[in-house]
């Protein structure tokens, strides 16, 4: 049964009744440790606690004990009430009277207090499981600037969040999805700067969630796309503190999940695929030349291998000779048509990719040198790659990781590219580029345009996306973004 | 109705791009390159040689001989003569041999100007035999088409196909057999 079943349920006066009640509901839950005790007045309780959840020195100091030594009177009537008021030592204690809540409670580490003669039940803040701590997160480091990321425990995570906003104006709004996992979860913003339209969006579709388990953000994130066939991500993800505030700031909003470091911040803009965190932590000069090469290699990423495809295909004659005739010579003897020679590199390049990411990282390098130079060379010499598609799939697939956030739709374009080039020739590339750029301007995040920077271009609107413009010069938040577009008043000098 | 749109996208993209796969689709090894052509009139035949590159580096250039009644004639009998596809968009030279009238150059310059892979920078000049400057060894290793090309770049002479076409009185480089190789002569030659 699932926590809702127990909306309607509510515990008996008879104290015997409701452990046997809470026990029946735990059957063959050996986790459940139940304490039964009697107070200086004569009065029965019982503790229900899962074993490993609680801080069993906290519960012992703020709940066992003053329960055992409370010498005082009781009333008897309306003792849960009593207490929390008088006797118990806990920062958070509330009094419940469904089963549903007590059992939520129960479950997320709080302990469970049940008197005789009481129909309602304490819940005590008695939370202890270990958590892996905050730790710099693999996939999202930094030269310089901030190395703290996420934990899967969302208070923790709300905490960091909070550390770096210390604002009234931070709104956190609790949220439950998953008829199973209860998974809990924080809808976060800045109140005066946020996206109102996304995050009326965000709220809207997360009610319309109805799904027996959250384990990751990502499920939310997939349940909640209104571009389900679309290559693009619609919904930022990271692990970093310092970018979920750099993003409120923006007006966008967070959505903490628990059980994940992985915060989703909506809307997300295409421009967002080519911004590090690096970008921000160094001199805007170097930034600047990063921002740049990363355009320029997801273009090559994606058009290489078809373009030169379609080159030595069908436009021999816009190739240099000595090139066309380099490419010729090493194709003598391969025996697959280029369009299979450069799939089936393509794919073995995606698939050491993977490998590497999946093996130990001390295998890592291992497995670099002996997929990428060995394997690669005896290819070559026994002429089943040409040494030039080699060169050109393995220079698209290196352009292809310095844009990791589009890894996907990276794939996807170039095997496209590739068979276009191959069919229909240059031409071919080229509708297939236009068709690209079609669909990334026909897409929209949560109700905001995907390339809301570029509809109305102007220096404040660009400055944060094709290049990183001096901070002294960001004016403005995101076009589009935030109600409240200034971020910085200009300075009068 | 987004398959429709998907077939309208693909029908419209497979009949602008001019059905490349079905024409101009070639594997590079599959292709002969052609260097230099060189056109002859003997016996009453418009005879044409084309010196082709070699993809293996050791190997030398082999010369491709046909002839025909007129130049489309030649150059389709050229083509049937290699048995593979030929790739006149890297020709280096054209060379003419001087038993041309000037109406026969002319005829010949035109139609390799229609031919769209014909490249129009490609060296025009003249020689007394076209056959025996191409089978010229060059001393440098290159192609003999290449040679000429970078002998012409090197003296400042612009003998390019366009540039030739343009110009009402014609002139063309000239170049001498001697010993095997080639050299670019002082004088320039008037076809008449």
């Amino acid at each position: 049964m699932n926590l809702a079943d127990y909306s309607d349920s509510f515990l008996h006066s008879s104290i015997d009744e409701n452990i046997a009640y809470i026990k029946t509901i735990f059957l063959n839950d050996d986790i459940l440790r139940v304490r039964e005790l009697y107070m200086l007045s004569g009065r029965k309780c019982a503790l229900f606690f899962l074993d490993g959840m609680v801080n069993n020195v906290s519960l012992n100091e703020s709940v066992v004990r003053p329960l055992l030594t409370y010498e005082g009177g009781v009333p008897l009537e309306g003792i849960s009430d009593f207490s929390c008021l008088h006797i118990l030592f806990a920062a958070e204690a509330t009094v419940q009277t469904s089963v549903e809540e007590m059992l939520r409670s129960l479950l997320y580490g709080d302990t469970l207090i049940i008197f005789d003669s009481d129909t309602k039940a304490v819940t005590l803040n008695t939370k202890g499981w270990r958590t892996r701590g905050i730790s710099e997160p693999g996939d999202e480091r930094v030269l310089e600037g901030p190395r703290e990321g996420f934990d899967e425990a969302v208070m923790l995570n709300m905490a960091m969040i909070r550390r770096k906003l210390p604002t009234p104006d931070l709104k956190a709004e609790y949220v439950r999805v998953g008829r199973r996992t209860d998974t809990r979860m924080f809808i976060c913003y800045l109140d005066s700067l946020v996206n109102r339209t996304a995050l009326r969006e965000l709220k809207n579709r997360l009610k319309q969630i109805d799904i027996d388990g959250v384990l990751d953000s990502n499920y939310i994130n997939e349940l909640v796309n209104s571009n389900r066939f679309s290559l693009f991500k619609t919904a930022g993800t990271t692990e970093r503190p310092d970018i979920v505030a750099a993003r409120l700031l923006e007006g966008r909003v967070a959505l903490f999940v628990d059980g994940t470091p992985v915060v989703l911040t909506i809307p997300y803009l295409f421009s967002e695929n080519f911004q590090s965190d690096d970008d921000y932590y160094q001199n805007y000069i170097v930034a600047f030349i990063g921002r740049i090469l990363r355009y320029i290699c997801f273009f090559l990423s994606i058009s290489l291998p078809g373009i030169y495809l379609a080159l030595i295909t069908h436009h021999k004659q816009l190739v240099p000779t000595s090139f066309f005739i380099t490419v010729a010579s090493s194709r003598q003897g391969v025996p697959f048509p280029s369009v299979i020679e450069c799939l089936v590199l393509v794919l073995v390049f995606e698939m050491l990719r993977e490998t590497g990411l999946r093996v130990p990282q001390s295998m890592g390098h291992a497995l670099s040198i002996v997929g990428g130079l060995v394997i690669g060379q005896a290819a070559v010499e026994a002429k089943i790659v040409s040494a030039p598609m080699l060169i050109i799939v393995a220079a698209s697939g290196i352009s292809g990781l310095m844009v990791q956030k589009l890894k996907g739709a990276v794939f996807y374009s170039r095997i496209t590219l590739v068979l276009l080039g191959n069919f229909f020739g240059l031409f071919g590339c080229f509708a297939g580029l236009t068709a690209y750029i079609s669909v990334v301007f026909s897409l929209s995040s949560f109700g905001t345009d995907y390339t809301c920077a570029l509809n109305n271009i102007s220096f404040q609107s660009i400055k944060d996306t094709f290049f990183r413009a001096p901070i002294y010069k960001m004016f403005k938040r995101p076009e589009g973004l935030s109600r409240n577009e200034v971020r910085q008043k200009r300075s009068k000098k | 109705m987004k398959i429709i749109k998907i077939l309208c996208c693909l029908s419209l993209v497979f009949t602008l791009s001019g059905c490349s796969m079905l024409t101009d689709y070639r594997e590079s090894e599959q292709v002969i390159v052609v260097s230099a052509l060189g056109f002859d009139y003997k016996d009453g035949a418009l005879k044409i040689s084309a010196e082709t590159v070699s993809k293996a580096e050791s190997s030398e250039s082999i010369i491709i001989t046909s002839a025909g009644k007129n130049i489309s004639n030649s150059i389709e009998n050229l083509k049937k003569t290699a048995g593979v596809p030929l790739i006149l968009s890297h020709c280096g030279a054209t060379v003419l041999g001087q038993t041309l009238s000037a109406e026969q150059i002319n005829e010949i310059l035109l139609y390799l100007c229609t031919l769209y892979e014909f490249p129009s920078d490609s060296r025009v000049m003249s020689s007394e035999n076209a056959l025996s400057l191409i089978k010229c060894k060059n001393i440098t290793g290159e192609q003999v088409g290449y040679g000429l090309m970078r002998l012409l770049k090197e003296n400042n002479i612009d003998s390019r196909l366009f540039v030739i076409l343009r110009n009402e009185k014609t002139s063309l480089p000239a170049f001498k057999v001697e010993k095997e190789n080639y050299i670019l002569k002082d004088s320039l030659w008037i076809p008449k």
